[in-house]
């Protein structure tokens, strides 16, 4: 197809590089510097998509980020973005996009009926049908709506698409680059403050690329072009195009989206698409402009309405044309700026004034070009579906309330503006307030909650002198204050054209019998009757009415639509403004991808995983692992086509027979050292430590200050004030947090320094009768005979040349020893063990089978110290001192602790001893009885008792010391099992603990 | 004996990422071992002059983000009355060992930190791409304690010209952080010798 919209010359793009690209199937071409929207009206196609409810055909409305529906999807090498703009897509080779909200096309879409169904589709119709029958509601009402309803399809397949994160810091970050961020940038990187100046659009400049004015002697593009260009040589500055900023936040953190390759066809791999920045500065300034609010008639959304700025930006940036037979319908002098423009380039615009007789430079200028002009004129409604075709226009009274005869014209688009909206988002996120100024109709930033300012037209100053005169004394101000240097820049001449007075005007009324839809939000359908009909329902707060009817919400967040809305709610409620108020600005100001959002989080990098020094080993034999908390730990070794109860079976009946091997590297190691190690201690755990002798081991348990349980293990004394405190794996961190707490917090008298060795030392646990002969055979020099070495006794051995620490300590409840070497090796110590002790059958265990030897002997861990036990319920009391303090000793006294009936520890044994019990069941006295069935207690873990092969529980029961041999019921509704059990102790195995003594 | 160091069984030499389109701007990535690492920390209620310590006639540092250096020894600040001494001579844990223990606990870390070197003229950007902190301000002998994608990491500044960067993370991290911070590297390529 001919690019008859185009224009023989103009624009910015390169004439040179013709891009083919596919629009619906299509191919068409354009040009390097184009956007999809650009290139397709080029081409003719002024149909782009369907809208969000009623189906009805879509153009383009704007020429960048205030673009409410020109809303494409993206497919690029299969894989599919939705959501995308069209008037920000630049092209590349090789472009595929496609329309949204229509099928089986944009040009004929089945969904338009809507449009003729809208009587049943007003404002918050979701809240009032599909109320029956009951069960449509999910299987029928819910997957329609949800299929209806969203701007394109996530892709269903893995994004191959690398996004990245960025942390920066600078002085001055400023948000866009027209002429307040230019003029700022330059003055404060002149004067050394280290600046971030940010983009959204591929060029930089802003309305200066589309405004006659004169800086400095040049014209305000090349003033643009030359400031950028000695911005990019400056080593304190950073400038960033195609980089939206959308989301400030405390602490002036303020978050930015960089396209990096979105302009590009399918590039380097290890190149992000697209870069999250997380920018702290010392310093803000907001240039984020204005955006031009549309003026609202009949029919205002048919294809071919365009904002007068968006339609001389194509021409100008572009090289395109929106129409040939412009219709423009102003307020104000801006338009009159497109309409010279399209008669520089050959075309005869009409331009409708509501205003009865403006002085005004360009009015003048427009006048002795002959563009015809008609003043006190509005667009009642624009006539065409897929296109505009004609207007039918009329004259309007003074009072802006009576139309004039109406007649039609002919024309192919209709350019509109009705002045100009602040973009305060930014400012409104940082927490400023607002403020509403009659001059503009519209609000503005006011005190700044963070050190931020707002300059230039998103300040409500639209003088282009004053806004380079501000930016750069604003600029100035802050930068010397940063960098306490006084290198300022002369504020260059300005000449542009004056502007006059805008007409407040922003509604035409309907001619009588006329119901046409005039719209106020174009991306979710909203038009003037919905507003109404929500506030005839009682609809009162401007928050309520935007829930109510979507008005301003979604991606365009109320770009053109909030400030008419809010005239509309405010005449009809007959307030002013200010107080309606706005709705809250929030991030994102634009469309952010999930996956900018995500960055590098995916696949192995979405969470860090630790790993013991032994983990190859354990991968080349088989392993199979379980988390524990960010640690990789064996679970169990399959051998064979067993699985995991199979394989755990056979590793504790190993240690219960032989001898096993465990790698408890995760546990939990602290080092306390100091002249008041015991004390601290003493202080820490419940039990008695001034006493313990140099050389032995003892078992502790900490509470918190309520008395809960906090964490439970073995803590050595290595020397005379130097401790080897063990802890669980899960509790490492928070243990030693809460021992640096006591230290610094509570007890600063103490001397004591807490340090974490876990990784310093890797671990293996050697358990099983024949374990003191495989350690023997490992310590040859070292007596580790009972006498040698007694239960919870402690030495230090040579491990092949290696110094090892040598633990006896057990928690599978057999002979076992813990050994300890530094954790480079840890894999060497880890395969001495296996050679050594083959000939004592040994196999290495993983945790289930841990689990199953602890459990047996009664053993608590983690699922019994759960955050609610204190150490009664455990069978803990001998550790519980009754002459020292201790943390928490106080709360155990607490009468719900003290009562006679406390829950306590005991054992489970299914009656049929065949039927596993699954954790986390209910014990009932009677299952049948009436509910709700009082609970006695709870599960909380279960095994196959390799000792006597059957299933054996554990389990916290109210009153359990003198629950032993009776019968109850574990209730597990979850799996459909009711149990019969018997209590038993929960000591299952070696109840008098003769084999860890043996 | 074997002596296995933390990234034994996935560092690999060669040349990765985008290297091709950055050849003389190569960041190199290595492990860095057999390194002694120690903890000296005062304690709360001691009256020691710190001034008076030495260790290798190097003084301790006293301030924020410093690290002194004497080509044998770099000790860092790690947080007040604490140090993390690195070194690679064994003569020196003898000194460290001759420490008043009543003002001082001193405390073997070395094998509880798994250690990357970066260096190159994009390492910093490396580092921004995962650590919060205000790497810019980063400074020849400065070190800090910070987070690489939630991993904590503490950031020694060897050398700013060009940089040179050592990274040490917890040794149960070292594979985890080992994967981020190359994968950090690929844009702008990276070597392993």
């Amino acid at each position: 197809m001919s690019q008859e919209f185009r224009l023989k010359q103009n624009g910015l793009i390169n004439r040179d590089k013709k891009i083919s690209f596919k629009f619906n199937g299509k191919k068409y071409y354009g040009y390097e510097g184009d956007t999809i929207a650009s290139a397709l009206i080029a081409n003719g196609v002024h149909l782009v998509g369907r809208s969000f409810k009623y189906h009805r055909p879509r153009g383009f409305f704007g020429a960048g980020v205030d673009e409410p529906y020109a809303i494409v999807q993206m497919i690029r090498d299969g894989a599919t973005d939705p959501n995308v703009r069209a008037t920000e897509q630049e092209l590349f080779e090789g472009l595929d996009a496609k329309s949204v909200n229509c099928w089986p096309s944009v040009k004929f879409d089945i969904g338009a009926i809507n449009n003729f169904l809208n009587i049943f589709f007003p404002a918050g119709f979701y809240y009032k049908t599909f109320m029956w029958p009951k069960s449509f509601w999910y299987y029928i009402y819910e997957p329609f709506i949800r299929k209806a309803a969203g701007f394109g399809s996530a892709s269903t397949k893995h994004d191959t698409e690398r996004y990245e994160h960025k942390y920066e810091y600078c002085d001055l970050l400023i948000a866009g680059s027209g002429p307040s961020g230019l003029a700022s940038a330059y003055a404060a990187a002149k004067n050394g403050a280290k600046v971030i100046l940010a983009e959204d659009k591929p060029r930089f400049g802003g309305t200066l690329l589309t405004s006659d004015v004169n800086i400095g002697n040049q014209s305000g593009k090349d003033w643009s072009e030359n400031i950028i260009s000695e911005l990019k040589e400056m080593p304190n500055v950073i400038v960033k195009n195609r980089s939206q900023i959308f989301g400030y936040y405390d602490h002036n953190m303020l978050v930015m989206s960089e396209r990096v390759t979105d302009h590009l066809p399918k590039s380097n791999k290890f190149i992000p698409k697209q870069r999250l920045w997380y920018i702290r500065s010392k310093e803000v300034l907001i240039s984020s402009g204005s955006i031009e609010r549309p003026i609202v008639f009949g029919n205002n959304d048919t294809p071919g309405v365009v904002l007068s700025s968006a339609a001389k930006e194509f021409m100008k940036v572009y090289g395109v044309l929106v129409g040939k037979k412009p219709l423009i319908f102003t307020n104000n002098d801006s338009a009159y700026e497109t309409a010279i423009e399209f008669k520089k380039n050959g075309v005869e615009p009409i331009v409708l004034d509501t205003r009865e007789n403006p002085d005004s430079e360009l009015v003048n200028q427009a006048q002795n070009l002959n563009i015809e002009i008609k003043f006190s004129h509005v667009v009642v409604t624009a006539k065409g579906y897929k296109k505009v075709k004609s207007a039918d226009i009329a004259s309007i009274s003074k009072n802006k309330k009576d139309l004039g005869i109406i007649q039609n014209i002919k024309c192919d688009c209709i350019c509109v503006s009705g002045f100009w909206t602040p973009t305060i988002h930014l400012a409104s996120q940082s927490g400023g307030k607002t403020k509403f100024i009659e001059e503009i109709d519209a609000f503005i930033p006011t005190d700044s909650k963070q050190n931020e300012t707002t300059l230039g037209s998103a300040n409500g100053i639209f003088n282009l002198e004053e806004t380079i005169k501000n930016s750069i004394e604003k600029s100035f101000e802050i930068s010397n204050k940063i960098t306490s240097k006084n290198q300022k820049i002369s504020v260059p001449q300005v000449s542009e054209q004056k502007h006059s007075k805008h007409d407040k005007f922003w509604c035409v009324p309907l001619p009588k019998g006329k119901k046409y839809k005039r719209f106020l939000d174009f991306q979710n359908d909203v038009a003037v009757s919905d507003i109404e009909l929500a506030i005839r329902e009682g609809y009162r707060s401007i928050e309520h009415v935007k829930r109510y009817t979507t008005l301003g919400m979604a991606t365009d967040q109320g770009k053109t639509s909030n400030l008419n809305g809010l005239q509309l709610v405010s005449g009809i409620e007959n307030k002013v403004i200010p107080s309606v108020g706005h709705t809250t600005f929030r991030p994102p100001y634009t469309p952010i991808t999930i996956g900018a959002i995500v960055g590098r989080e995916v696949g192995k990098h979405s969470k860090p995983t630790r790993k013991s020094p032994m983990h190859k080993w354990h991968e080349d034999n088989n392993a199979v692992f379980v988390d524990a908390g960010v640690w990789l730990r064996p679970r169990y070794y399959k051998v064979g086509n067993e699985n995991l109860f199979e394989a755990s079976k056979r590793e504790a009946a190993n240690v219960r027979k032989n001898v096993g091997v465990c790698d408890v590297t995760t546990l939990g190691k602290i080092d306390v050292k100091g002249p008041d190690a015991a004390e601290f201690l003493n202080r820490v755990y419940t039990n008695a430590w001034l006493k313990l002798p140099v050389g032995k081991a003892r078992y502790g348990v900490m509470l918190r200050e309520d008395g809960i349980v906090m964490d439970d293990g073995t803590t050595t004394r290595i020397a005379e004030n130097h401790y080897h405190m063990t802890t669980t794996t899960a509790q490492a961190a928070n243990v030693l947090s809460h021992l640096e707490y006591y230290l610094q917090v509570v007890w600063p008298d103490l001397n004591v320094n807490v340090v974490s060795t876990t990784e310093q030392w890797a671990g293996a646990a050697i358990a099983g009768p024949n374990s003191r002969k495989l350690l023997e055979k490992l310590f040859p020099k070292s007596d580790v005979s009972n006498e040698g070495l007694p239960f919870m006794g402690y030495i230090e051995g040579d491990l092949f040349g290696i110094k090892a620490k040598i633990f006896r300590i057990s928690f599978s409840g057999e002979l076992a020893y813990e050994i300890n070497v530094e954790s480079n090796y840890g894999n060497f110590m880890w395969e001495k063990i296996i050679e050594t002790g083959n000939e004592f059958k040994i196999q290495p265990y993983g945790t289930e089978a841990l689990s199953t030897l602890r459990i047996e002997m009664g053993h608590v861990a983690g699922s019994e110290l759960d955050g609610r036990s204190i150490p009664y319920d455990n069978g803990l009391d001998g550790l519980v001192s009754k002459k020292k303090d201790f943390i928490g000793k106080r709360s155990l006294n607490r009468e719900a602790f003290t009562a006679s009936d406390r829950q306590r520890i005991v054992g489970l044994i299914p009656l049929d001893k065949k039927t596993s019990i699954p954790e986390g069941s209910h014990l009932v006295k009677d299952s049948k009885g009436e509910l709700p069935i009082p609970k006695l207690g709870h599960v909380s873990a279960s095994c196959w008792s390799v000792e006597y092969n059957n299933p054996f529980s554990l389990a916290i029961v109210k009153d359990g010391k003198n629950m032993i041999g009776k019968k109850l019921y574990a209730m597990s509704p979850l799996k459909n099992k009711k149990i019969p059990v018997e209590v038993v102790s929960s000591h299952y195995v070696d109840p008098k603990g003769e084999r860890v003594r043996s | 004996m074997t002596s296995n160091s933390p990234l034994l069984n996935i560092i690999k030499t060669g040349t990765y990422g985008n290297y091709e389109n950055n050849k003389t701007n190569l960041i190199t990535v290595k492990e860095k071992t057999n390194h002694y690492i120690y903890q000296v920390a005062q304690y709360k209620n001691s009256t020691f002059n710190i001034d008076s310590l030495k260790i290798d006639n190097l003084e301790f540092p006293k301030k924020v983000l410093e690290v002194k250096d004497n080509n044998y020894i770099r000790i860092l600040w790690t947080g007040p009355k604490n140090w993390l001494l690195i070194f690679k001579s064994k003569d020196l844990i003898n000194k460290l060992n001759e420490i008043d223990k009543n003002n001082f606990a001193v405390t073997d870390l070395s094998h509880t930190r798994a250690i990357i070197e970066l260096k190159g003229k994009n390492s910093r950007e490396v580092l921004k791409k995962g650590c919060p902190f205000n790497i810019n301000d980063l400074k020849k002998n400065n070190s800090v304690n910070s987070v690489f994608n939630g991993i904590a990491v503490t950031i020694d500044m060897v050398d700013d010209n060009p940089d040179k960067i050592d990274l040490y993370v917890l040794r149960s991290f070292g594979e985890s952080f080992f994967h981020s911070i190359t994968d950090a590297c690929l844009e702008f390529g990276y070597k392993i010798d």
